[in-house]
């Protein structure tokens, strides 16, 4: 029978991220300071299937991050609206089938602010670190 | 349990509804021969078949399931003619979302309401016997059992109620066209919430240990899906296709996917679920899937203050967003 040590956690962290939110040079610096992390293109977060999501955490990804454009600001009128509240229902049915749903979250992109991704993938190393995550 | 007298007018009605070819047939429970303790989905076309129809404490499956999705039983209507079904609460609350979803034409129907005197959970009964049961009657606050090697015994009904259904806020059925009338007994209530809100406060990783020592049981059999009222995609379900694109799906029992389709279950369901409780009922494990449903309930109520299945007219807070939300306030 399957326990609960079949659940892996390894130290990956992929960011699944809007075309629009992250790209060009922005893109290419955030490449080159966090190597390790996976940046998964899409062509809006609204387009993103939040079972692609749980499947990675599942599998043993440790933190998945969605990046998203400004709340009044999405490129195809409101997909960022619907990913916003499918996330917040997907960490909850993460959590009510025992998977730590902080190891998922959203965040969105802030016109004035170009720290808000960096500062997310750092505290999810923080969290991974937390939760004794090897290498 | 249903008075003689109730039953008997419930039985007339339909009958007459029969005659009159105001319905071409008739969705309620019938009792199973050799099945103490259980009572079947069945559908009465003739009066003499009417006669079959029974509500009682056993009555726990969910009807409005067959009317839409997956199972579809309305057989071909006449014009001006409808389909009689018998609905419990938490029956109608599945009956209204799936209107509301267009699964199925509330035009076509002629829905009677009872107010449910909660379910008796027979395999709570069950587990506590030496024997198997060979009959079963429920006078209201006892239950007389009858075992296979000729014991008898006498229990006090309040203890073996399905733990939902002493939970359970919405026992009268909503929007129907007749509402029996209400003469069964009461059951014991606990406030849903705050037993929920007791539950969260357990530290994750109590509750964690523990669902995931239940879900490893599952043998992906799809009894909770197939089961489901909300669920959409009748034969296109993607657990159904032989060849899933590996490795993506696969429908081995490791952890992984097991959580993944129980995943997929309940994301699709994380705003429309009413948490009738089919899935845990379904269960051949005994998996206690209403932990899972019973969250998502308490999510959606807390967090966008909807409760699924309360309305004919509502849209699911996953296909809606508030505009103080894009304004960030
Ligand atoms: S998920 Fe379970 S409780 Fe929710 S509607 Fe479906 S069968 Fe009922
Ligand atoms: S009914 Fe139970 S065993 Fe079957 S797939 Fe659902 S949870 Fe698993």
């Amino acid at each position: 029978m399957p326990s609960i040590e079949d659940l892996p956690i390894k130290r990956k962290i992929i960011v699944f991220h809007c075309e629009s939110a992250l790209k060009g040079k922005d893109l290419e610096n955030h490449k080159d300071k966090f190597p390790e992390v996976g940046f998964v293109k899409l062509s809006c977060t609204g387009r993103l299937n939040p079972v692609v999501a749980f499947k990675a955490l599942v599998e043993g990804v440790g933190a998945i991050i969605i990046y998203g454009c400004p709340l009044n600001d999405c490129h195809n009128f409101d997909g960022n609206m619907f990913a916003k509240r499918r996330v917040f229902a997907a960490q909850s049915v993460a959590e009510a089938l025992g998977v730590d749903p902080e190891r998922l979250s959203y965040v969105q992109k802030d016109p004035l602010d170009y720290g808000v991704l960096t500062r997310e993938i750092s505290a999810m190393k923080r969290k991974l670190d937390s939760m004794g995550v090897e290498a | 349990m249903m008075t003689e007298k109730t039953l008997a007018y419930f039985r007339k009605i339909v009958k007459e509804a029969i005659k009159s070819g105001k319905i071409a047939g008739f969705l309620g429970w019938r009792e199973v021969a050799d099945m103490p303790g259980k009572t079947r989905a069945f559908v009465a076309t003739t009066p003499e078949e009417v006669d079959l129809l029974v509500f009682n404490s056993f009555s726990r499956e969910n009807l409005s399931r067959l009317l839409g999705g997956k199972t579809f039983y309305i057989p071909e209507l006449k014009k001006g003619q409808k389909f009689g079904v018998m609905v419990k609460g938490c029956d109608s609350r599945n009956l209204l979302a799936n209107v509301a979803e267009n699964k199925v034409d509330r035009d076509n129907l002629w829905v009677i309401g009872v107010k449910c005197p909660g379910t008796i959970d027979i395999d709570l009964v069950r587990s506590g016997l030496d024997s198997d049961i060979k009959n079963i009657t429920d006078d209201g606050t006892t239950l007389h059992v009858e075992m296979l090697d000729g014991k008898k015994a006498d229990l006090v009904k309040s203890d073996y109620y399905d733990p939902r259904c002493l939970r359970c806020p919405y026992t009268s059925a909503l929007e129907v066209d007749e509402l029996l009338p209400d003469d069964m007994p009461k059951k014991p209530t606990k406030n849903w919430e705050k037993w929920m809100e007791s539950y969260l406060q357990k530290p994750f990783e109590e509750r964690r240990a523990y669902i995931i020592s239940q879900l490893s049981r599952c043998t992906m059999c799809f009894a909770c899906r197939d089961a489901c009222p909300g669920c959409y995609c009748n034969t296109n379900c993607i657990m159904d296709y032989p060849k899933l694109p590996e490795p993506y799906l696969q429908k081995g029992t490791s952890l992984a996917s097991i959580l993944t389709y129980h995943f997929i279950h309940y994301f699709h369901l994380s705003d429309r679920c009413t948490n009738c409780g089919e899935c845990a009922r379904a269960c051949p494990e005994s998996i206690p899937l209403n932990l899972i449903t019973e969250q998502l309930g308490y999510m959606t109520k807390t967090t966008w203050d909807f409760e699924p299945g309360t309305s004919d007219k509502a849209k699911t807070p996953l296909a809606l967003y508030k505009v103080e939300e894009v304004l960030g306030r």
